[in-house]
């Protein structure tokens, strides 16, 4: 027990050192000049910004996943790492009847084309 | 030659370290309470410029051009400051245009390490994420 928690101290001080290593190799060269305010490089906006445009484009690719794997009966192909383990047992799990709903939620966010949409409807109704 | 460059190493990192000594600043709730300007190109108070204001009772606005775009609790964590907000994808649609057709608001957490922390200005390295990024803090009020 007592080994367990000094593993633990050991290993949150060497995360502790490795983030000051970061923080001290990144102020070596990348000074603070470089990074303007504003004018097309904004700091915590970019971080920001940076971090929404990425999650969201998971967010995207892990339900474009789930789409396919509900529209071919769960063949996914895997190919979005994250997306695919947690998309194909979503998949197999829901009735028709859900799967026409969250196809009308893809719809509604603009995640789909109204063609898509029409083609993935018809392959969940002909699944019927 | 050689016993003088002995003397001076020494010399210099007692000076180097006498001198930040003097001018560096704990990490303190005290001293991180007011308006700070992001990244300031000049004397304090652009209005155009990134804002962030830390406030006494635990919550914080961050904002550019004078509107407030993220707010939330702040708190020291160890040697970290952590954010916990609350944004919209809209706001930043200047910088990344695709997030235009996304609204509602999400909640993030950013965390950031201090870095040669002044009177009045300071360092951080800052991540949401997996984004990164330093950035510098100069006090406003």
């Amino acid at each position: 027990m007592k080994i367990v928690a000094e593993h633990r101290v050991i290993r949150s001080k060497l995360l502790s050192a490795a983030a000051l290593a970061v923080a001290t190799s990144m102020t070596a060269y990348t000074p603070m000049a470089t990074a303007g305010g504003h004018g097309g490089a904004w700091a915590i906006g970019g971080l920001l910004a940076g971090h929404l445009l990425t999650d969201r484009s998971y967010q995207r690719r892990e339900q474009t996943q789930a789409l396919q794997s509900m529209a071919y009966g769960g063949q996914s192909g895997g190919g979005y790492g994250r997306g695919a383990a947690r998309a194909a047992p979503a998949a197999t799990s829901m009735t028709p009847e859900q799967k026409l709903q969250q196809l009308d939620k893809l719809a509604a966010g603009g995640y789909i084309t109204p063609q898509e949409y029409k083609e993935r409807r018809q392959a969940i109704l002909n699944s019927l | 030659m050689p016993r003088t460059f002995w003397l001076v190493i020494p010399l210099t990192l007692a000076v180097t370290g006498f001198l930040s000594g003097a001018t560096a600043a704990a990490l303190d709730p005290g001293y991180l309470e007011g308006k700070w300007e992001v990244n300031a190109q000049g004397p304090c108070g652009d209005k155009d410029a990134e804002h962030l204001i830390l406030r006494g009772n635990g919550t914080f606005e961050y904002g550019r051009r004078g509107k407030a775009e993220a707010v939330g609790f702040w708190r020291i964590e160890d040697d970290m400051i952590g954010f916990d907000m609350l944004t919209s994808p809209a706001y930043f649609q200047d910088i990344h245009p695709e997030l235009k057709p996304l609204s509602g608001y999400e909640i993030q957490r950013m965390q950031a390490i201090p870095i040669d922390m002044q009177q009045d200005q300071f360092s951080v390295v800052a991540s949401i994420g997996e984004q990164m990024k330093q950035f510098s803090l100069q006090r406003c009020q």
